[in-house]
């Protein structure tokens, strides 16, 4: 049995992966005053079930992660309940505020996007936040051998995206 | 594009992270607000909190189901699982002294595993909450109500369960509680 923490072993992962965290909600979410909720949603469920965060410090970073993800599921969820009046008013808000991005930036963050779920959080986890990939399917709940072949399929499913956005527009639409 | 042209595409695309400063002022003031308030709701009665960012939207109809020993698709062991269109996880808590293996913590589990959800008489609560709510308190879908009123009479039972069994009366309010959490975006 996973030997549970004791508040002074909670309070020490959280020092240490409160950063990342807070980026791993930054990186998804669109607003920067989500992110802040998201991150303190985070920090009272953790709390609220420290005790059974792993001892083991690596497994306590991927248990983490895990909560971390499953609130934003849950953010995700509440903010697709948004009409298309409040979604348009939130983008011009965002436009007005000056939201810069750069187009090529924007078209990988795209590719991504348009990925299943599972296959775009592997590719955010290990390239936006940092996680090798057997710390990333950790988080996702796959087997090394699942990680090692999906990653490979992903990433080639990218290639090919990302090579037909770089292709002129003339030979894309003959 | 080689395989290192689109990894280094893959992270300079990382939307920018840029912290807060004094994130981790932050972090310590949050913890100590649910610390305290975890104490101050421990004065008349065992602890029970949602946890998890709950969203319970539609739990309605009757598809419940008491379950013991149940893996979470987030990694918890739940006494108790709820299925409806939520998925809703309950499990014991405690704080030192009390361990894994204390007696109390044990017999917790073991009676939380035990109950029958499913013909869990829970109109009592239902009833208290739709009453409070016409005097005042902010409104929730009947779906919800029957969620709450489930995770309330289950505490209830818990508590009387423990008491019965001879526990002391500070022990069980102030060191055992449940806690759920749900996902409902399965």
């Amino acid at each position: 049995m996973t030997r549970p923490l004791d508040d002074r072993a909670f309070a020490t992962a959280i020092d240490a992966n409160r950063d990342a965290l807070f980026r791993y909600f930054l990186r998804r979410m669109e607003d920067r005053e989500d992110a802040a909720e998201a991150f303190g949603e985070l920090l009272l469920t953790a709390w609220n079930v420290r005790r059974r965060m792993p001892a083991d410090e690596a497994e306590a970073r991927m248990w983490l992660f895990g909560v971390a993800r499953n609130i934003l599921r849950t953010e995700r969820r509440r903010l697709a309940r948004r009409s298309d009046a409040v979604r348009y008013l939130v983008e011009q808000v965002r436009a007005a505020a000056g939201h810069d991005d750069d187009a090529v930036h924007r078209d990988v963050r795209e590719a991504i996007a348009e990925l299943p779920d599972d296959d775009g959080e592997l590719i955010r986890l290990i390239y936006w936040d940092g996680l090798t990939s057997s710390e990333a399917g950790a988080v996702l709940r796959l087997n090394a051998s699942t990680v090692r072949n999906r990653l490979a399929r992903v990433k080639a499913d990218l290639r090919l995206k990302m090579s037909s956005r770089d292709e002129p527009v003339s030979t894309r639409h003959p | 594009m080689n395989d290192h042209e689109l990894e280094t595409a893959l992270r300079v695309a990382a939307p920018p992270a840029n912290l807060p400063a004094g994130l981790a002022g932050h972090q310590d003031r949050i913890l100590r607000e649910a610390a305290a308030g975890r104490r101050r709701r421990r004065g008349g009665r065992v602890a029970a909190a949602a946890v998890l960012g709950v969203a319970l939207v539609g739990v309605g109809g009757s598809a419940v189901a008491g379950l013991g020993g149940h893996e979470t698709p987030w990694g918890w062991i739940a006494e108790q699982v709820i299925v409806n269109e939520c998925y809703q996880a309950i499990t014991v808590s405690y704080d030192p002294p009390l361990t894994e293996d204390s007696a109390i913590v044990r017999d917790a589990r073991a009676y939380l595993s035990s109950i029958d959800i499913a013909s869990l008489d829970h109109s009592a609560k239902e009833a208290e909450y739709l009453e409070r709510e016409h005097a005042g308190e902010v409104a929730r879908s009947e779906a919800l109500r029957e969620q709450d009123a489930i995770f309330a009479t289950v505490f209830l039972q818990l508590e009387a369960h423990l008491t019965a069994l001879g526990y002391a009366e500070e022990l069980v309010e102030h060191n055992v509680g449940i806690f759920s959490s749900s996902d409902c975006s399965r």
